[in-house]
This record gives structure tokens, C-alpha cells and sequence, in this order.
């Protein structure tokens, strides 16, 4: 298949995936695009939003849309690590010899949703580290590969803080993007209510294989990237370090640590499979611009003053992202002189 | 169709935007070039009068040069082609399609990017759209465009406008020379003049300074010349103190200064001593009463003060302890002969003080002498009386003379047992200047001040009851001896 083919695949695939999530999701728009892109980079992803809006439902669709295994964990204060990872458990055989056996928990599936992700405790938390970052587990000292593609989707609720277990910097990082779950507008909430009490239930079909996600994710890889693309992308992550000379005054103020090189990763994949999704063979500063939000929002830590003030990442990160715009902008005009 | 081929289109935009970039930055140059070299031509306009004519030529010459020379200067520096494909991106929103395709090509092309192909056929495919776009760059104002009308309109109505002359008074004066030809004043004093008429504040130059007593003399031997006004020189008139009275006062400043160490002590004043309060306290104790009616509490009170108030090893200070001695044995009266004789010397002290007869020799011989100084001033005095000191300084220290030399300096030492002059009294021992009694007033002091420590030692029953009257007995063979 020619290079023009698969990128045609591509796109058919990806208008595919959205048309049938679309057959139950009501709206979301951006978020659907942000799970299918954190899908072909290969990370995986942060949904936060109060109860009710289809957190839930959109990743369930997702399984079913595609041809893959889907675990669901609903996570609570006493769940424990080797309910996620699984256990050595004894078995006897025809013969009556007992012996130990891995009995694998609901991790070892290709697509797994950890609802309600922060009302587990740190220690089970972290039994997800390891799986989300080496896409395997380690079970009495036998490493465990997970089976690939292996996708991670968890979900937050931002307010109902009680009983829960706020996560880690380092466990945020790991999550390529967080994507912020908004309230349905009007028209949306009379199509969803249109969609859930009428007698039909929409019916959603296997489009994509596991295969074909495979080589979904070599493609978006070979994208091409121009330096100065690629240089913007580094000069936005830098611009959230408040001790950077080219930081904005916002994060001057109310950053206490910028965003990782992980961020820089997630925005430059993130570009690549939103340029290949457009139909385009190059990344773009748009392609840049449009993930930053996902990309970052998680990976900046507030100090005092931010949190006492109440500063919301997104804000902070509009103002890194129209720092750097300008910047960018007056450094073409002097060297066009 | 090959890369190389599509992206043909591609340079072809590429190479439109950077023309675009040169001349952008050609006519930036060029407005500012203008802007500053009408300045400049302004400057050269105003010196018409010395260039003549030319100046004209030369400042629109110099126009001209500023405007073309950085214009084609920047016309000719490279616009790197990423530079340009990057401009053509993001003004005919590309999607940075162009500078990405350039980019691969540069770094290896299909060799080093799988997506090459497709890239450079999309690129080229999105330029060739644009073949008939307007320019990739919004027209730029340039602040020294918007400004150059001023410079050039002054340069303007300089070039038309007459020269300005170099020197107005120089002018007039020629103009005045033909009408006042034969009356003794050539053009440049007649200048001269004229400045002095417009500032007369300020200073004749150099080169023609006049005296006014020349300018009189000429204007009386001038009949009918302008009348010269009589000038005073400010400079000379005014009245500065001169520097031989300055230094004058200088040498008596510095004499006076030299003299401090022999001027009476003006700051200790015999109404605020300390010792005032001692003479009034002995007078209340003493004036018209029988020493038997005084007790031996006061005595010992007013001694203690007085041995508190005296500096260890002064003048008065051995009269105090044979007082407090004699008190402690019980002998009042000769306790209060002690206080009156330190009393007297303390009354000499301080009229010595207040009339100043004690400074002739400084504060030194205070200090070293004390009473001994009188002495020796009397001693020199008659040394210089006898006949054959001629010639050596009649002071109570002169020069020539080791012994008193010994004497002055406080850090001379007598030889080892030699006796004061005044008083027998113990052999201490110790090193200490001959002729004074401070080290036999030191061991009487001492000696009543161990006795006490004795006392007080028996008392608290540090000594040995079997010892107690050897060791008394041992302190009065000391006080007899």
C-alpha cells in the first residue's frame, strides 16, 4: 500500500470511528477527537467531568466501535492492586497436583477504563504506573507484558472531592492528554434526550481492528515535523517553567513547576495524528496550538498564590500559548528586517 | 511525478516571497536612509555661507547617496528560503506545508522521510493554487516615511533661502568700515566694540583684550570717534583676600596651634572640681573645732573619698594613707595633720592648675614630677645661674644636661635601690624613677591595705588560731620598720 493509501486509510478510519461514536455521543466533539488522537499516539487518557455527561459511555462506545478487548474497573477506597493486576492463585489439575497459577486481572485487556480513578487509594493507583507507562506489569516478580494496543481511559469527578485520592503529579504525567468533559448545550441535551428515551437504541459496528491500530500508530510516527514546528512545540513547554527568561508573567506568578518533556511529546504525536486526521502529511504550529490545552493543562503545578487565587490552568496556558505566539511572531518580522 | 519536479512550484512561491521580503526591506531602507540623510543635508544647508553654492549640490547628492546605498544594500542580502517559505505559510495559510517540504528535501528527502512523496506533491499542489496571490507580505509603515517631509522642507527653504552670514557683528562692522574710514578704527576692533556693546558682561577675547587705560588715551586722541565708554575690568576690581595676608594669618594660626600645650587648662574649672567638694567637706570638718570632737568615722570617710577621688602614686595620695594609717592605730590628730597637709597640696595643685605656672615645662612634667617637678625647675634654675652654663636653656628640663634628661621622660628608671629624695622610706625593691615618691607611697598604701586583708583573714579564721599573733606581729615589725 502506498504511502498516499495509508493516509487515506487514515482518515477513512478516523471519520469511521467518529461517525459511529457519534451514533451515541451527543456533541463532545473535541473530546472524541482528543481520545482518538490519544488512541493513535499510543497514551492514553484523563477524562474529568462531573457525573452524567457520558464519560462512561463514550469510552464504552469506543470499545465497542473498535474489535479490541475492553476491561471496565470502578475504582473504590478498598480496591487493591492485585484486583487490577490479578494473583497467583493454586490450581489443580486432572491429575490432582496443585500448582500456582497467574490468574490475570481486568488490566490485561487492549482497552481498559478506570472510572472514578481517584477514589482508589495511592497504592492501588500506582499499580496503574507501571501498566500505563512500561505497558506491563510485574506479578510476584514475573514481568507481564500487556496486550497491545494497550489503552488506558480514566475518569475524574472535579467536584465531588470527599473520599477521594487527588493523583500524583507523577501519575498525571503519565496520561497524554486530560480532556475536560463540558455540559452539553441546548440542542445537545434535546438530542440526547431524544437518543436515550425513544425506543431505538443506536446500534454501534466494529470498524477498526487491532492491527489496523498498529499501523495507524507506525504511520503517525513517520509524519514529518518542520524544526520550527517542532521548536515552537518546546518553546510552549518551556514558556510553563516559571524560571524560563521567555516565561509570561502569569506563569512568572503562579507556577511553581512547568510542564515535562512529556508534554512536548504528547503535543508533538498529538499534532502528527491531528495533521494525518486533516489529511495532511506535515504537523503544523496549528496542529501545536490546537493540543495544548490536553496536552499541558495537567502537567502544570500551581503554587500558593495559583491556587489560592484560584487561576485556571487553561487561563494560565492561553497566556503562555499567546506569549509564545507573539514572540514567535516578532522574531519572523526582525528577521525579515 | 518526481519531488524534485512538484516542489518546482514550490521554490517558485518560495522565491516570489523572498523578492517580496527585498524589496520590503530595500524600501525601508531606503525611507530611512532619506529621513536621516535630509537630516544631515539640513546641517550642511546651514553651513552655506563658508561652502557656497555647492552646499546645494552636496546635500542632494547626500540624499540621494543615503536613500540608495543601504536600499540596494538590503535589496542584495539573501532571504534564506525557509525564511520565505515560512512567510508564504503563514500568509496564505499553508499549513507550514511549504517550509516542511523544503525541509525534508534539504535533510534527505524520500530517503529520510516515508511521507516525503506525498508531502512535496501537497505542497506543491497548495502553490500552485497561488500562482496569482497577492504579495505574501501587508504592506509595513515605515515611522521615518511619516517624518521625512519636515527635514526635507527645511532642507528646501534652506537651499532657496540666502546664506546665513558666519559672523553678524563681523558683517556689520565691514558694512560700518567705508563710514568710518580715517577715523583710527579698522574693521576688527570696530567688531570689538560691537561685541562689547551687545554683552558687556562678557570678556574681551584673547586675541584683542584692551586695557581701559589704552582705550581712554585712544579715545581722547581720537576727535570725534565713538565715544569709548570707560570700561572697568571686573577681574581686577574684585577683592579677593591676597595670598601673602592669607598665608600670614596661616603662620599665626599655626603658632597658636603650637602653643596649645603650654596654654592654661581652660577646661577644668576650679569652681567645678571635683576636689572643691573636698576642700568645702575638710573646711566643715575642721573650721574652728578641736580635732578631739571629730570622729573617727569621718575622718575615715572623708580619707576613703580622697583616696578614691586621687590617682594611685599622686601627689597627696601618701598624706591620705599615713591618715588612714593613723586612724586605724587611733591617732586622730595625726590623721587630721595628714588631711590637712594633703588638702594643702591639694590647693597648690589646683592654683598651679588655674594659674599656669605649671605648663612651662607641658603636662609632661605634671605628669612626671609632681611635686619633685618644682624641685627640679628650681634645681635648673640654679644650675643655669652658676656661672659656666652658658649657652644651655635656662628651663626645667634643658638640653645638654643627662640627668634632668633622665628625669623628664617617665620610662627612665633609678638604680636598683636608690632612695627618693624627699622622704626615707622602705626599699621595695622595685625599678622606679628616681626622685619621686610614688613607689614608697605605693608600699605604705599597700602595706595598710595587706594589714587589713590580715585582719580581715583572722577574722574569718583563714589563719590558724596558733598563728594569729605571729603573723600581727609580723605586719607591726613591718610598720615600725
Amino acid at each position: 500500500m502506498s504511502r498516499e493509501a495509508r493516509v487515506e486509510a487514515f482518515v477513512g478510519a478516523w471519520g469511521a470511528l467518529r461517525r459511529e461514536m457519534e451514533k451515541v455521543i451527543v456533541g463532545h466533539g473535541d473530546i472524541l477527537s482528543g481520545v482518538l488522537t490519544a488512541l493513535f499516539c499510543g497514551g492514553h487518557v484523563l477524562l474529568e467531568g462531573v457525573p452524567g455527561l457520558g464519560k462512561t459511555l463514550l469510552v464504552r462506545t469506543l470499545a465497542s466501535s473498535l474489535d479490541l478487548s475492553f476491561s471496565r474497573i470502578q475504582f473504590t477506597p478498598d480496591l487493591m492492586p492485585a484486583d487490577i493486576l490479578g494473583t497467583n492463585v493454586i490450581v489443580e489439575d486432572s491429575v490432582g497436583r496443585r500448582e500456582f497459577q497467574f490468574q490475570p486481572g481486568p488490566v490485561f485487556a487492549h482497552l481498559v477504563l478506570a472510572d472514578e480513578v481517584n477514589r482508589a487509594t495511592p497504592k492501588t493507583q500506582s499499580a496503574l504506573l507501571e501498566a500505563m507507562q512500561e505497558a506491563s506489569v510485574t506479578v510476584a516478580g514475573h514481568p507481564r507484558p500487556l496486550p497491545a494496543p494497550f489503552f488506558v481511559l480514566a475518569t475524574q469527578n472535579p467536584i465531588e472531592m470527599e473520599g477521594t485520592y487527588p493523583l500524583p503529579e507523577a501519575q498525571l504525567d503519565r496520561f497524554l492528554f486530560k480532556l475536560r468533559v463540558p455540559y452539553p448545550e441546548m440542542a445537545d441535551l434535546n438530542a440526547i434526550l431524544d437518543r436515550t428515551t425513544g425506543a431505538e437504541v443506536p446500534r454501534v459496528e466494529r470498524v477498526l481492528d487491532k492491527a489496523a491500530v498498529l499501523r495507524m500508530r507506525e504511520l503517525v510516527r513517520e509524519v514529518p515535523i518542520a524544526s520550527h514546528v517542532r521548536e515552537y512545540a518546546a518553546r510552549l513547554v518551556m514558556a510553563t517553567h516559571p524560571q524560563w527568561e521567555g516565561a509570561p508573567e502569569a506563569a512568572r506568578r503562579y507556577v511553581r513547576y512547568g510542564a515535562s518533556p512529556r508534554g512536548a511529546q504528547a503535543l508533538v504525536l498529538g499534532a502528527k495524528v491531528r495533521a494525518l486526521a486533516e489529511g495532511r502529511y506535515n504537523a503544523s504550529v496549528d496542529d501545536i496550538r490546537a493540543l495544548a490545552l490536553p496536552a499541558l493543562r495537567h502537567r502544570v503545578v500551581l503554587n500558593f498564590a495559583g491556587e489560592s487565587e484560584g487561576v485556571d490552568p487553561d487561563a494560565l496556558i492561553g497566556e503562555v500559548l499567546q506569549s509564545v505566539e507573539s514572540a514567535s511572531r516578532r522574531e519572523l518580522e526582525r528577521a525579515v528586517g | 511525478m518526481e519531488p524534485d519536479s512538484a516542489l518546482v512550484a514550490c521554490e517558485e512561491l518560495v522565491r516570489r516571497v523572498a523578492r517580496a521580503v527585498r524589496l520590503r526591506r530595500a524600501a525601508r531602507a531606503a525611507w530611512r536612509g532619506a529621513f536621516w540623510g535630509a537630516l544631515a543635508a539640513v546641517g550642511l544647508l546651514l553651513l552655506k555661507s563658508w561652502l557656497g553654492e555647492q552646499a546645494v549640490l552636496w546635500s542632494a547628492a547626500l540624499i540621494a547617496a543615503a536613500a540608495l546605498f543601504p536600499a540596494a544594500f538590503a535589496a542584495l542580502r539573501p532571504v534564506p528560503p525557509l525564511l520565505a517559505a515560512r512567510l508564504a505559510d503563514r500568509a496564505y495559510g499553508l499549513e507550514d506545508r511549504l517550509a516542511t517540504a523544503l525541509e525534508c528535501r534539504a535533510a534527505g528527502g524520500a530517503r529520510s522521510f516515508a511521507l516525503f512523496e506525498a508531502l512535496a506533491a501537497d505542497a506543491a499542489a497548495s502553490a500552485a493554487r497561488l500562482r496569482s496571490a497577492p504579495s505574501a507580505l501587508p504592506p509595513h509603515e515605515v515611522r521615518e516615511k511619516q517624518l521625512l517631509a519636515a527635514p526635507l522642507t527645511l532642507a528646501a527653504a534652506l537651499a532657496l533661502a540666502p546664506a546665513l552670514p558666519p559672523d553678524p557683528l563681523a558683517a556689520l562692522a565691514e558694512r560700518l568700515a567705508p563710514a568710518m574710514a580715517g577715523r583710527d578704527t579698522d574693521a576688527p576692533s570696530l567688531r570689538e566694540r560691537l561685541a562689547r556693546l551687545l554683552h558687556p558682561g562678557a570678556a574681551p577675547s584673547q586675541g584683542s583684550a584692551v586695557r581701559p587705560s589704552d582705550e581712554r588715551t585712544r579715545a581722547q586722541g581720537t576727535e570725534g570717534a565713538i565715544e569709548a565708554p570707560q570700561y572697568k575690568d571686573r577681574a581686577i576690581a574684585r577683592t579677593d583676600p591676597d595670598f601673602a595676608s592669607f598665608v600670614k594669618q596661616g603662620d599665626d594660626r599655626l603658632r597658636l596651634l603650637e602653643r596649645t600645650e603650654r596654654l592654661p587648662d581652660l577646661e577644668s574649672d576650679f569652681a567645678s572640681s571635683q576636689y572643691r567638694a573636698l576642700l568645702r567637706r575638710s573646711r566643715e570638718l575642721s573650721a574652728g573645732a578641736d580635732p578631739n570632737r571629730l570622729s573617727a568615722q569621718k575622718l575615715a570617710e572623708l580619707l576613703r573619698e580622697m583616696q578614691r577621688l586621687g590617682r594611685p602614686g599622686g601627689e597627696w595620695m601618701r598624706e591620705v594613707h599615713e591618715g588612714l594609717d593613723a586612724l586605724e592605730q587611733g591617732d586622730l590628730g595625726h590623721a587630721l595633720n595628714a588631711i590637712r597637709t594633703a588638702l594643702e597640696r591639694l590647693r597648690r595643685s589646683e592654683e598651679r592648675q588655674r594659674s599656669g605656672q605649671e605648663l612651662r615645662g607641658g603636662r609632661e612634667e605634671r605628669r612626671g614630677g609632681g611635686a619633685g617637678g618644682d624641685e627640679a625647675a628650681g634645681e635648673a634654675q640654679a644650675e643655669a645661674d652658676r656661672p659656666g652654663s652658658y649657652g644651655l636653656a635656662k628651663g626645667a628640663y634643658e638640653k645638654g644636661r643627662p640627668t634632668a634628661r633622665l628625669r623628664s621622660t617617665p620610662y627612665d628608671t633609678a638604680v636598683q635601690g636608690q632612695r627618693g629624695l624627699r622622704m626615707p622610706s622602705a626599699d621595695t625593691g622595685t625599678l622606679a624613677r628616681p626622685g619621686s615618691p610614688p613607689v614608697q607611697l605605693q608600699a605604705g598604701g599597700e602595706l595598710g591595705q595587706y594589714r587589713r586583708m590580715m585582719e580581715d583573714a583572722i577574722a574569718r579564721e583563714e589563719v590558724p588560731r596558733a598563728y594569729h599573733e605571729q603573723v600581727r606581729e609580723y605586719f607591726r615589725s613591718l610598720q615600725e620598720r
